[in-house]
């Protein structure tokens, strides 16, 4: 999915030279397409990201379009002030990437995983928080990120050749996007590339003769709730599943929703419990050791079906 | 550009006397930052700055940050004697509904650029600006004032750094230099001294002045419009300037001019120094 980013990236700022790519000294290899290509559109903030943001911000009040790439919780919690007064309280038309969501640089250590980054960019007013899942809901956000003249916060994971959805799936957002129809009676919602364990712990369900639909949320805000009412009514019980903290992620967002709108369905989270990871390994590792990796979830459905 | 109907003088000393009546009526804070950067804003705005009152948002306008937002109250005293907005809407600054918060807020606010108050953010933001209009082939300037507790900021410094890379020559930088933070003296704090050594360590052009002499502003701004890269000028003001009891005393950081002797000391002592021939906006029958 970040090929996919990149990609697109290239073919929007050729068509519009207010696009610029403005790194915090960060994406080797990966954006040299770019800096090849569109070199007076390209800025290199250093490893400064309080001034990269707040810059990106000025940027943007004369209607240049900054897309700000960093990695892991670089670009939002290391600058969190800068986004919420210098881009937010604006509405300014900043585009946050972060390339590294949950446990992408898993070995690296906790510096670098981004468990909290959704709950903290979704309290932000005026933010929009993207989270594909794979290179499809990649595609139609990144193009939908250029759409919109707001900030946006794309969390992108490492690039994935796996597609989750279907080539024909058409997106809403603001909607969970069905990832399969198992005429389940229950379901499961997951974000970014997790979705394949929600998507494996549904196919060996089914072989078990137990019927458990898929969704993805391609974006976590904004929030459609009638298009969430309309699926949660179908079952009594929903799992969440997200590499990411239990507080402010998915499971926040449809207990919210359940809440709100009263509705009848119980929900089943599985996230990081509220901590804080020391152990080292990639990013299947650590799923394991959090309980959010496909053994741990399947059992657990399983065994309470 | 749009002229002033006041000089730098005038302008200045319609900034006390705003910023006095303001933070009295509104039992506000920051009212010695609002006396010591009164200077610096009345020739920016006087001179220096190509606004447009009519038409804020003119492309060809020069921007303007305060990046110590906490001193407010002078930006919108400024914007109101230069025809941004009525007079009367500073009677309401920082009061239930009004649109002038204590820290400089963009919203609604006619002729201001950018929202501070956090401190740390305006080089950043200016840096921002400049650097797109760069980008735009653009010719307007940047101006930007910091004040010196702000420079505890680490992200002062990063900008710092920024704008030496990208040689932003359109970048004007003041620095409000009145030796005093929120609790203490500045070099009580963390010392910034050498501090003009230090601008001129991160490659800046940068210079030294008396923020209160207007001559000496007026020629250190000239230098600075024509410097080759991104320039500063620090200038070296007394917090509280202007009125005799506020000078200097940390108090004034936060207390605001209570009725009574304070607010009418104050008074009586910018009266004496009113040019002879302004009207004060306070006093129908002058």
């Amino acid at each position: 999915m970040r090929t996919t980013f990149v990609n697109i990236l290239i073919q929007k700022a050729k068509d519009n030279k207010n696009i610029h790519l403005v790194t915090g000294d960060l994406g080797f290899g990966v954006l040299q397409p770019f800096i090849d290509q569109l070199p007076k559109q390209y800025v290199n903030a250093g490893v400064a990201e309080q001034n990269m943001m707040a810059m990106a911000g000025g940027m943007a009040s004369v209607g240049l379009i900054p897309v700000v790439y960093s990695i892991g919780n670089f670009p939002t919690l290391r600058c969190y002030e800068q986004i919420r007064n210098d881009v937010c309280y604006y509405n300014a038309n900043v585009k946050i990437v972060c390339i590294g969501g949950g446990f992408t640089y898993g070995p690296l250590g906790m510096s670098h995983h981004a468990t909290e980054d959704v709950a903290i960019m979704r309290a932000l007013p005026n933010m929009r928080v993207f989270t594909p899942s794979d290179r499809l809901e990649a595609r139609f956000l990144v193009n939908l990120m250029f759409d919109i003249q707001c900030p946006v916060y794309l969390r992108l994971e490492r690039d994935s050749l796996i597609d989750l959805h279907s080539a024909d799936s058409d997106f809403k957002l603001g909607a969970p996007a069905l990832m399969r129809d198992a005429k389940g009676e229950k379901a499961i919602f997951a974000f970014g590339t997790i979705a394949k364990v929600a998507l494996d712990v549904s196919k060996k369900l089914i072989e078990e003769g137990k019927l458990l639909d898929v969704y993805s949320l391609p974006a976590l805000k904004p929030i459609d709730d009638r298009a969430f009412i309309n699926i949660l009514k179908k079952y009594k019980i929903v799992y969440t599943l997200e590499e990411h903290n239990i507080i402010g992620g998915l499971a926040s967002i449809i207990s919210d929703i359940i809440a709100r709108n009263n509705l009848n369905v119980r929900l089943v989270p599985f996230a990081i419990n509220d901590k804080l990871c020391s152990d080292v390994g990639d990013q299947d590792y650590l799923r394991g050791l959090n309980d959010i990796d496909f053994a741990s979830v399947f059992q657990r459905v399983f065994k309470n079906w | 550009m749009n002229k002033s109907k006041y000089n730098s003088i005038e302008l200045a000393w319609l900034i006390r006397r705003h910023g006095i009546e303001m933070t009295h009526l509104s039992q506000g804070s920051h009212i010695a930052s609002v006396l010591s950067v009164a200077d610096i804003l009345g020739v920016l705005y006087a001179d220096v700055i190509n606004i447009y009152p009519d038409d804020p948002g003119n492309v060809n306008r020069d921007y303007f940050i305060l990046s110590k937002g906490h001193a407010g109250a002078a930006v919108y005293a400024v914007l109101a004697e230069r025809g941004f907005f009525s007079r009367d809407i500073l009677k309401s600054h920082y009061q239930n509904g009004s649109k002038l918060s204590g820290h400089v807020s963009h919203k609604d606010v006619p002729g201001v650029d950018a929202s501070t108050g956090s401190l740390g953010h305006g080089l950043s933001y200016a840096v921002g600006i400049a650097l797109a209009l760069k980008k735009l082939a653009r010719k307007n300037k940047v101006y930007v004032i910091l004040g010196d507790g702000e420079c505890d900021e680490g992200a002062v410094w990063e900008a710092a750094l920024m704008a030496n890379q990208y040689q932003l020559d359109n970048i004007i930088a003041i620095v409000d230099r009145n030796q005093m933070q929120s609790l203490d003296f500045t070099e009580n704090t963390a010392k910034l001294e050498p501090f003009l050594n230090k601008w001129l360590a991160f490659n800046w052009r940068a210079s030294e002045i008396d923020g209160h002499d207007h001559e000496a502003l007026h020629k250190a701004l000239k230098d600075a419009q024509e410097a080759k890269g991104p320039s500063i000028i620090i200038a070296d003001t007394v917090k509280g300037k202007g009125v005799s009891f506020m000078e200097l005393n940390i108090l004034w950081h936060y207390r605001f001019p209570h009725a009574g002797e304070e607010y009418s000391q104050a008074l009586k002592e910018l009266k004496a120094n009113k040019p002879k021939w302004l009207k004060d906006p306070y006093e129908e029958n002058e």
